[in-house]
């Protein structure tokens, strides 16, 4: 389910803002189809809707709007009654496979009529082609479109299908890896997929929150560790990115970096990677290394540009003083990519190439060191990404249950969300959160208004058991229950194991 | 009038927006009484329809309906009859229900419960009476079921007039209990959630705020409505944050505190979002391959730092970029002699040759070598850039040149050009003479005649039968300050000739100004042999420049017409001539003899 942000009185009016930047545009799509472009009914609408994007560009650096399970999304909340009234502009997206679609700071009037003319052109035709690729050719700048993948919009009912974000995952890596691959190998790279990858995540964080991806490093198994690495970052990245307040062209370049960051540990023995000895010190100087290769390697693809190439070779490099004017020094994205690498490695020590520490030790590493190896406000930030009790810690509560936290709550870092995995069916009713939790396929469905019953199936999968730690007692005067102390797992407990029999559950948006 | 328009379109709207929303709320009634308790439909209708409810509720507190029979009125004026407001009227009139006030702070599961009265039927345990006293005493966060009884004994719904701030003595002790200010904020929040009024909502607004990064903790505790509570509400908050300042072991609580809120800092750090721009980007890779290059590990690492590096600067090539390239060249030539570097240049001029070369670095140098007029240190470090870029870099450079109009910007191209050819030899500008533009062969003819080349009039000599009369000048032009008696022998043939005639005069004041021996019998051999009128008056007054006994023979025997000689001139009179020829030779003549007795003066 979609972000819902209280709106205050300002925020209404940017809401409003937004709505009335989507009529226009349905009066747009409807004006193009009927007139020629040079007819004053368009230039009118064009005018419009230039004069109300130019302001709030000029304020926001972008404006992005997201269509995802035919349901238009603004400002990261679904709005079905804006849906429901632009329905040439629901038409045209959907049929032009639009998913996220962003207005940048510059934008000009020739953008928007050709914007419209392209993506009118594209629906008439038998077989659509790339959105992205018609408006490119139109010559539209300062709008970029996040295109939908086909499987995505081929069926209507995810329901059926049963998909989740893990589905996502698995595909990220089947796409980095040969990409990985041809660059080490010195060929010529597609990066047309990895740019998709960046940009449909940062389209689907930006339209229906970042929640759930921070769950996928711990429902992944059997994948490349180096690669699967790779995918974290680039979600974690991302996700901070979101909360530090960064525009849709910077959440994709340093989505990009993080995908591509740690390249140079190809050249790494493969070994390492289970290797339970320390490293010798030759070794660690070697493994050490990885960052210099990750960016000689990129450099040498002539389609990569030279600040991905940085942000590998620097990504290991905490904050200096007295650095000389006119060399290179920390920007917003190498800080960033630096904590979600750190994080996602948990790696207290440089003897071992791959020994990842609990994330929530490591998380507290971090917040020991903050303003001294990190960012202070960026490890803050971190903390309400992924909260005191990290997504994927084992907690108690202090009703003595045990569980997992499978989100966090950004206003406060100690009350996650925690799947309770010891609590018996029979005491399940007692946390409200079970009565409401998404069940399997249900992410992107809510959208969809259910044209006959759907019974309840017999036997069919029982939700797992959610603890809201934000909920209070029923006077309102305490919190329902508090996270005791982190846990360690039990006997044959398997934390992946735990999670993996509730994923469709745990990964949906409607948690 | 417009103010009154324009209300009138918000009022239509909002009641759009409201029967939208009583149109889903009755629909997903019936929706969610066909689904057990918790399937997950339930949730996704509810919150579908709880959107719909906070964009009629707008910008207002709330939305009061009052219902009058199977009408729904929206402030007095009746919505618009469908089945569905017909339902929700009649429905709730039923129940006893005479006014319904939603507020946005109403959650999907007390709208659930809503829904599910909206379908509600009596049941032998439950009374339709029974039903109506339970909805008349019950209380729902953000959901106020006004009974027709009530209303009629305690008038309209007003807003709430309670102090948001008047907790019981349990509250504020649950409230000062908390440890930290997340906890604390939270409860605070949930207290004046419940009263409906301004203060409250502005207390509500203010700690979303900052328990959701939108404002720093100091700027909350400076807008907050402390005023409102209990001082042992501040004195709690006092307490919570200095214990933030007095801190020396971090602990949970305090750390929960700290980690969600921002101080002002912090907040301001946060905006920060600057980047490392291309140019910046670009200028630190470059640095970064120097340093890989300077500090090698392993015997791989140079290679890949090689052609990292070769990568780099072909971008430089392709984009232009001539200063940072020619910053690269001369660390080069100082790195000449550093055994490393010395092995890496050998490689990276092969990589540099392959890559770099582009039009737009030609582009580039040629606006550059345009600038540097009379700095010869400076081009001469060009050309040796230039060299260093390679073979395949000069055709593009003599393209640019092609390109460059501007007379000032043209002739000092030349003059670099020329300085370059010097180096390498005019053979690739030979061939350029063949070029279809007669404004770039022009061109070339300039550079080698720039470039003193020896035989320019056996290079160029062709020229002088190109099509384009521009071309023709400026050979005759060149050929003047030639001055070769090759260049002489050119020119005689040009006249000869008889094709261009108009430039043939030229070519014969040309040729009578080029200082060598034997001019004279060039251009008589020339008269004799083109027996054009115009070019012969050119001829004999060109003839009046070389003085000698041959000449003054050859003029005086021009000057006495014969009887063909005088018709000739008559008919070239009517044709438009200006001079006569006989009187011009006659005027060359006295030129010579004047100029002999002067010499004779002497």
């Amino acid at each position: 389910m979609a972000r819902r942000v209280r709106k205050s009185r300002a925020g209404l009016e940017r809401w409003n803002q937004f709505c009335q930047i989507l009529h226009d545009m349905n009066f747009a799509f409807t004006n193009i189809a009927l007139y020629p472009p040079t007819h004053t009914e368009v230039n009118a609408v064009i005018t419009r809707l230039h004069d109300t994007l130019v302001p709030l560009t000029n304020e926001l650096e972008d404006v992005g709007f997201g269509f995802m399970d035919d349901m238009l999304y603004i400002e990261g909340a679904m709005s079905i009654e804006e849906t429901r009234k632009n329905e040439m502009l629901v038409q045209r997206f959907a049929k032009c496979r639009m998913k996220y679609m962003t207005i940048m700071k510059g934008v000009r009037k020739e953008d928007i009529l050709n914007f419209f003319i392209a993506l009118n052109d594209e629906s008439k035709k038998d077989v659509i082609g790339p959105p992205m690729e018609a408006i490119t050719a139109k010559g539209v700048e300062h709008i970029h479109i996040v295109e939908a993948e086909v499987d995505d919009v081929a069926s209507k009912s995810k329901l059926s299908r049963k998909k989740t974000l893990l589905d996502w995952y698995a595909k990220a890596i089947e796409t980095l890896q040969p990409i990985h691959a041809s660059i080490k190998k010195g060929e010529e790279a597609d990066l047309r997929g990895l740019y998709r990858l960046a940009d449909d995540m940062m389209a689907t964080m930006r339209t229906k929150g970042y929640e759930p991806f921070l769950l996928l490093p711990y429902l992944s198994k059997n994948f490349d560790p180096h690669t699967a690495h790779c995918v974290n970052v680039a979600i974690t990245s991302c996700a901070l990115g979101e909360l530090h307040g960064m525009n849709s062209g910077q959440l994709q370049t340093v989505a990009v970096a993080a995908f591509l960051h740690d390249l140079g540990r190809c050249v790494m023995p493969a070994e390492w990677v289970t290797k339970q000895d320390p490293l010798s010190p030759a070794e660690q100087a070697a493994a050490a290394q990885h960052a210099n290769w990750g960016f000689l390697l990129l450099m040498r693809d002539k389609e990569i540009p030279p600040q991905i190439g940085l942000l590998a070779a620097h990504h290991h490099e905490g904050p200096k003083k007295d650095i000389p004017e006119g060399t290179y020094h920390p920007d917003a994205f190498h800080k960033l990519l630096r904590l979600a690498d750190v994080y996602d490695l948990a790696k207290l020590s440089d003897a071992y190439y791959w020994k990842k520490q609990r994330r929530d030790r490591y998380l507290r590493h971090i917040l020991r060191q903050r303003g001294v190896r990190y960012d202070s406000q960026l490890a803050k930030l971190l903390t309400q990404l992924m909260g005191l009790y990290p997504v994927g810690t084992m907690v108690r509560l202090n009703n003595g249950h045990r569980g997992i936290v499978v989100r966090a709550e950004p206003s406060n870092v100690g009350r996650p969300k925690v799947y309770l995995f010891t609590v018996p069916p029979e005491e399940a009713e007692e946390y409200s959160s079970h009565q409401t939790t998404g069940a399997p396929g249900a992410e992107g469905s809510e959208g969809e208004t259910p044209a006959a019953p759907i019974a309840v199936k017999e036997g069919a999968e029982v939700p797992p058991v959610i603890a809201d730690l934000m909920d209070l007692t029923a006077d309102g005067l305490h919190f329902k229950y508090s996270i005791a102390a982190t846990s360690q797992a039990i006997a044959d407990e398997d934390l992946f194991v735990l999670l993996d029999e509730k994923k469709e559950f745990l990964l949906s948006y409607t948690l | 009038m417009s103010e009154i328009l324009s209300d009138s379109i918000a009022a239509k709207k909002q009641r759009a927006t409201v029967e939208a929303f009583i149109g889903a709320l009755v629909k997903g009634s019936k929706t969610v009484t066909l689904y057990k308790d918790g399937h997950q439909i339930i949730g996704q209708v509810t919150g579908r329809v709880n959107q719909l409810l906070k964009n009629a509720i707008g910008e207002e507190p709330n939305l009061p309906l009052e219902l009058k029979a199977k009408s729904i009125l929206l402030e007095e004026v009746p919505l618009e009859e469908s089945p569905e407001t017909i339902h929700f009227a009649t429905t709730l009139h039923s129940l006893g229900i005479g006014q319904v006030v939603l507020t946005p702070r109403l959650i999907d599961e007390d709208l659930t419960e809503f829904m599910r009265l909206l379908v509600w039927k009596p049941t032998e345990e439950t009374t339709l009476t029974d039903k109506q006293k339970e909805i008349s005493t019950q209380k729902t966060d953000g959901l106020q079921l006004i009974s027709i009884l009530s209303f009629v004994v305690t008038g309209e719904q007003e807003e709430d007039t309670r102090n948001p701030g008047e907790l019981s003595e349990e509250q504020l002790t649950a409230i000062t209990a908390c440890e930290t200010i997340p906890d604390f904020l939270h409860l605070i929040l949930k207290q004046a959630e419940v009263v409906n009024n301004k203060a409250a909502e502005e207390i509500v607004y203010a700690i979303d705020q900052v328990l959701h990064r939108d404002i720093p903790i100091e700027q909350f505790e400076e807008e907050m409505s402390w005023d409102a509570y209990d001082p042992r509400i501040r004195t709690t908050w006092d307490q919570l944050r200095k214990g933030l300042l007095d801190l020396k072991h971090w602990t949970r609580a305090p750390l929960i505190s700290e980690l969600t809120t921002f101080t002002r800092t912090e907040f301001e750090d946060r905006k920060d979002h600057s980047i490392h721009d291309a140019t910046a980007s670009f200028s630190f890779a470059l640095q970064h391959v120097h340093a890989v290059l300077d500090n090698p590990v392993g015997k791989q690492q140079p290679k890949f730092a090689l052609y990292a590096y070769a990568r780099l600067l072909e971008d430089l090539g392709r984009i232009g970029s001539l200063t940072p390239l020619l910053g690269e060249f001369n660390l080069w030539r100082k790195m000449a002699q550093d055994p490393k570097w010395g092995a890496y240049l050998t490689t990276l001029k092969e990589e540099v040759q392959k890559k770099v070369p582009s039009p737009a670095l030609a582009s580039s140098a040629a606006k550059r070598a345009a600038e540097l007029d009379g700095d010869t240190e400076k081009l001469q470090a060009l050309h040796d850039f230039v060299l260093t870029v390679g073979k395949d870099f000069l055709p593009m450079l003599l393209d640019e040149f092609r390109n460059t109009t501007q007379k000032e910007d043209r002739l000092r191209v030349t003059k670099f050009l020329a300085g370059l050819y010097k180096r390498l030899g005019g053979k690739p500008l030979l061939d350029a003479l063949k070029d279809p533009d007669y404004f770039f062969v022009i061109g070339i003819v300039g550079i080698l005649a720039e470039m003193g080349v020896d035989d320019l009039a056996k290079h160029v000599g062709f020229l002088l039968d190109h099509e384009h009369e521009k071309v023709r000048a400026y050979v005759i032009q060149q050929f003047r300050r030639n001055g070769s008696p090759l260049a002489a022998r050119e020119l005689t043939d040009f006249i000869i000739d008889g094709r261009h005639d108009d430039q043939a005069q030229i070519a014969a004041t040309t040729l009578s100004l080029i200082p060598i021996e034997g001019v004279d019998d060039l251009l008589i051999e020339a008269f004799q042999k083109n027996e054009d009128y115009d070019v012969r008056v050119a001829i004999v007054t060109a003839l009046g420049r070389h003085p000698g006994p041959e000449t003054a023979q050859f003029l005086k025997q021009v000057s006495q017409q014969t009887l063909k000689e005088w018709f000739f001139d008559m008919l070239a009179k009517l044709r438009g001539a200006k001079k006569s020829i006989s009187l011009v030779a006659l005027n060359s003549l006295k030129q010579i003899e004047g100029d002999n007795q002067t010499g004779e003066k002497k």
